[in-house]
């Protein structure tokens, strides 16, 4: 499966790389295959009777894992910083992205520098096409479908709430997709406060 | 935004069709994994096709490619730790 993956991602490139003038016709195909994909989601959420008496008795834990994931991620982009060119604060701004390239770009660019922008929403781009290829490796090593893995989306971030969502969908169960869901949405709502707030830090 | 709130309106439309209308999952799994690799394939192009992009790569790739591995061993390593903790904790 992330052999496909990787091929499909590459052959799309190169094809790109030659082809560039079809480019603007691939957005909206993004955009309608992602909607598609929420559906078959959801009709995966639907077939499942106890999911939310799940949430109900693991309320505390679902929200558990994205703190996590949050805090892992900035640990991770702190101790880069302190080898990286860039500096400490301006990899915790990237890494405060949580893969979500198409915010984090545009706006570290604007409030903070051009150079800051391009490594932000390079690096979360790379995060994205990561966790396309992690999640099914680490879905694999788990048979079990029934419990929650949060090491399957744990990779994503604040991408399992939509773009990564059907791949979780497709190699794990019910249960550990709807808290993929609940962790991107929850990522989704921090990255921007924190995303600014590095940013302030690095203008004062 | 616009794009978000779309996205929680088709899941919930799929909930409620799942939830009334029998529907087998081992087809719902193998269209939608046809729709992901169309989808992947369409990212894999717009990125191949924008210059400016693969420019940045050039220059800033390495910095953003450490910072992405970082950031994702850190996610994992964190999960990790509080599931051996958990496990600990039953004992």
């Amino acid at each position: 499966m992330t052999v496909k993956i990787i091929l499909t991602v590459i052959l799309g490139g190169i094809l790109g790389y030659f082809f560039p003038q079809y480019s603007t016709s691939m957005e909206p195909v993004i955009s309608i295959s992602l909607l598609l994909m929420m559906f078959f989601v959801g009709l995966d959420f639907g077939q499942d009777k106890n999911i939310f008496l799940q949430i109900k008795k693991e309320g505390k834990v679902f929200l558990a894992y994205p703190l996590l994931i949050a805090f892992g991620s900035l640990f991770g982009a702190f101790v880069a910083g302190l080898f990286l060119p860039i500096g400490i604060l301006e990899s915790l701004a990237c890494g405060s992205a949580f893969g979500w390239y198409s915010l984090s770009g545009p706006l570290l660019g604007k409030l903070v520098s051009d150079e800051l922008g391009s490594i932000a929403f390079l690096s979360n781009l790379f995060r994205e096409l990561c966790s396309f290829f992690l999640i099914p490796i680490f879905a694999k090593k788990s048979q079990k479908a029934d419990t929650i893995n949060p090491l399957v989306f744990a990779s994503g971030g604040a991408t399992t709430m939509d773009s990564t969502l059907p791949v979780v969908s497709q190699v794990s169960g019910p249960k550990t997709t709807l808290a993929a869901f609940v962790s991107g949405a929850v990522l989704t709502i921090l990255a921007p406060f924190l995303l600014q707030l590095f940013a302030f830090m690095l203008n004062y | 935004m616009i794009f978000f709130f779309s996205c929680l309106i088709f899941l919930s439309l799929g909930f409620f069709v799942g939830r009334f209308f029998k529907i087998p999952i081992n087809a719902t799994k193998q269209i939608s994994w046809v729709i992901l690799l169309l989808m992947l394939f369409c990212l894999g192009f717009t990125v191949g096709s924008n210059r400016n992009v693969l420019q940045n790569i050039r220059s800033l790739g390495l910095q953003a490619i450490i910072i992405c591995f970082a950031t994702v061993a850190g996610s994992l390593l964190a999960v990790k730790l509080y599931l051996l903790k958990g496990e600990n904790h039953d004992r």
